[in-house]
């Protein structure tokens, strides 16, 4: 009986497999879809959905960033004279932009996970790193000056790009440092293993990681010992470390907590069936953490997010759902009768506690705006919901509730919480304008790495007035 | 570029066999190419990470059952899979009992999504206990017992519901 079964169930699938839709057209749509997504080699380039809120640095008010590495000097400085407040109105505006407030798009964003390795100690010899062709991917400050970039540079020994990890603690010089023992976007088509980020947490611990892979160090960057397992997204503060990991695409994040160093960690449950699973963000502000789970914005089966709060440093957390307000018909124009899905695609949080995203309408209309949340998170209030363009956005940034920045072809800043944005700066020269990362450390002190990873950008004025400086 | 062109080339080699799949999952045509399309457009980002993996088409295969298993189970806005019996099979004529793979077919898509995918991976893609295991995230004797319990409820829907029709719930 059973054999009879499994042979007519065999038989059965066969048959009904051969109804399947024909696969032509599918695959075509599928690579037609799929390049409307970030590269295949801009995986690790995921620092500009990455939330940065470093404990809040009372005396970073004269903080400078700087460029250079030691090894050979430091880097040139073509710091731009501050401009007046009040100048950031909108210049010329880019193709199919309008006038003065524009902004964004979908960030359809980042990477996914896989199946996290587990090994000892690093497993490749540190790269022979060069002194030119820095090239930033990633940033992490614990201090006014006391930071770290990783990214890759001119390899020392051969052609071709190496691993590149450097260090100020001045905030004027930085230095090579040789033990970066992993692979990064652009090096060895960032084969295992492969961090694509960097968090420090004091000038001795620190975090590279990535979604397969995770290093610490425990001596400020010297010496890196390979963690099990990766992270999606791994934030520090407080002495304790929260990360986000998925163990197949699809299969739902984890989300761990340990102590500060530690090699132990703690699962931490996350309330709810699994969120979307497409893409993860982290922020964390004072005690409280925000994990936003994104879907697909293209739409389909995994489409909305879920945001999820912590209060306690990420020991329990309370699921949100999406924080986009949903349009009715009417307001999304769409004219189609129904009402349109709204995606949030970024989030970040600000130093004054605040959260915001940013939502995208579905449909291809291109129409976006953010909402925010104060640090109590009751209610997310939406900004202009015309506010922003169609432009792709790649970073989303807030130095509070009010003064909020998204860049696109350019930089864009509100100081109105999202109910207006003005362009910044005609050209690179004189601001930062298409960036990889933006974050803010306090109310007015903020970094930004240009989209190219040559120039780091610093702002002791809320981003009235930006300083840069290039890696040679 | 490399990661480019190698996805495309996956794409259009392996669509056929990935849809085939998913159809078996969810047993309609459109929800099965929306299956296969969000899950490869996801994994395009990471795409050197999956040809890195020992074999490419079984990392896929498992994105989109994981996916098929998790956002069934999220009650999408959109409707992915019939949770009841959409006909009644016809189980009357039990002469050709067996014969009639179609009544199968109807009592495959009401069993809980876990078995129907156990199933499916076992007698279409013809994968071991540890494949499966692998591909579920659980372990053989889990999918040993998934199963076992699918084709009991089959064989006793089969011989004790002639009439059929009674719709069993996903789980």
């Amino acid at each position: 009986m059973t054999d009879d079964v499994e042979l007519a169930l065999r038989t059965s699938l066969a048959e009904q497999a051969r109804r399947a839709p024909s696969a032509e057209l599918l695959a075509e749509r599928i690579i037609d879809d799929a390049r409307s997504s970030p590269s295949p080699s801009e995986l690790p380039s995921s620092v500009g959905w990455r939330v940065w809120t470093l404990p809040l640095l009372a005396a970073a008010a004269v903080a400078v960033i700087v460029a250079g590495l030691v090894a050979v000097g430091q880097f040139q400085d073509r710091a731009a004279p501050a401009r007046p407040a009040g100048s950031n109105h909108a210049p010329a505006t880019g193709p199919g932009l309008s006038s003065k407030t524009h902004a964004a798009s979908t960030g359809s964003p980042t990477p996914q996970p896989s199946p996290s390795p587990s090994t000892a100690v690093s497993s490749i010899a540190p790269n022979s790193v060069g002194v030119t062709g820095f090239r930033v991917l990633d940033l992490s400050f614990v201090g006014a000056n006391d930071g770290w970039a990783l990214g890759t540079a001119q390899c020392l020994q051969g052609s071709g790009s190496c691993t590149a990890l450097a260090r100020t603690s001045d905030g004027r010089t930085w230095t090579s440092m040789p033990g970066a023992a992993f692979n990064v976007a652009g090096v060895r088509a960032c084969a295992d293993p492969c961090v694509t980020q960097l968090r420090f947490a004091n000038d001795q611990i620190g975090y590279a990681f990535g979604p397969t892979a995770m290093f610490l160090t425990t001596d400020g960057g010297g010496h890196w010992l390979r963690e099990p397992g990766g992270a999606d997204a791994l934030e520090t503060l407080d002495n304790n470390v929260i990360r986000v990991y998925e163990n197949c695409p699809g299969c739902g994040y984890h989300v761990e907590i340990a102590p500060l160093g530690a090699t132990a960690w703690q699962h931490v449950a996350l309330p709810g069936a699994p969120g979307p699973g497409n893409v993860v963000q982290l922020a964390r502000t004072g005690h409280s953490a925000y994990l936003a789970d994104y879907g697909n914005p293209a739409g389909g089966v995994s489409a909305q997010a879920v945001l999820y709060v912590s209060s306690d440093d990420g020991a329990s957390w309370t699921r949100r759902g999406e924080p986009c307000p949903q349009l009715a018909a009417s307001r999304s124009g769409s004219g189609s009768g129904f009402a349109s899905e709204v995606d949030s695609t970024a989030m970040t949080s600000a130093p004054d506690g605040s959260v915001t995203v940013l939502c995208t309408v579905r449909g291809g209309q291109g129409s976006q705006f953010t909402s925010t949340a104060s640090a109590s998170i009751q209610v997310f209030r939406p900004g202009n919901r015309r506010a922003l363009g169609a432009a792709r956005v790649s970073v989303l940034a807030a130095a509070s509730a009010t003064t909020l920045f998204v860049s696109s072809d350019d930089l864009y800043r509100s100081t109105d919480g999202g109910q207006s944005f003005a362009r910044q700066h005609a050209n690179a020269q004189t601001g930062p304008g298409r960036l990889r990362w933006l974050g803010f450390e306090s109310a007015t002190a903020g970094r930004a790495v240009s989209a190219d990873g040559r120039t780091v950008w610093t702002t002791q004025d809320a981003g009235t007035s930006w300083r840069a400086y290039d890696f040679p | 570029m490399d990661a480019e062109r190698e996805f495309a080339r996956f794409v259009r080699t392996h669509t056929q066999t990935l849809l085939r799949t998913a159809y078996l999952l969810t047993g309609d045509g459109p929800a099965a190419e929306e299956l296969v399309q969000d899950t490869l457009v996801r994994l395009y980002p990471k795409w050197a990470l999956v040809q890195a993996a020992d074999a490419p088409l079984a990392y896929v295969r498992r994105s989109i059952t994981n996916a098929f298993i998790n956002q069934t189970r999220r009650a999408s806005r959109r409707e992915l899979v019939v949770e009841l019996l959409p006909e009644s099979p016809d189980l009357a004529d039990d002469s050709g009992r067996f014969d009639d793979r179609d009544q199968l077919w109807a009592l495959l898509r009401v069993l809980p999504l876990r078995q129907r995918a156990a199933l499916v991976l076992r007698f279409f893609n013809d994968l071991s206990d540890d494949q499966i295991a692998d591909e579920l995230g659980c372990r053989a004797g889990t999918v040993r017992s998934l199963i076992s319990r699918g084709l009991a409820t089959m064989r006793e829907h089969m011989i004790n519901e002639p009439s059929g029709s009674a719709g069993m719930r996903s789980a």
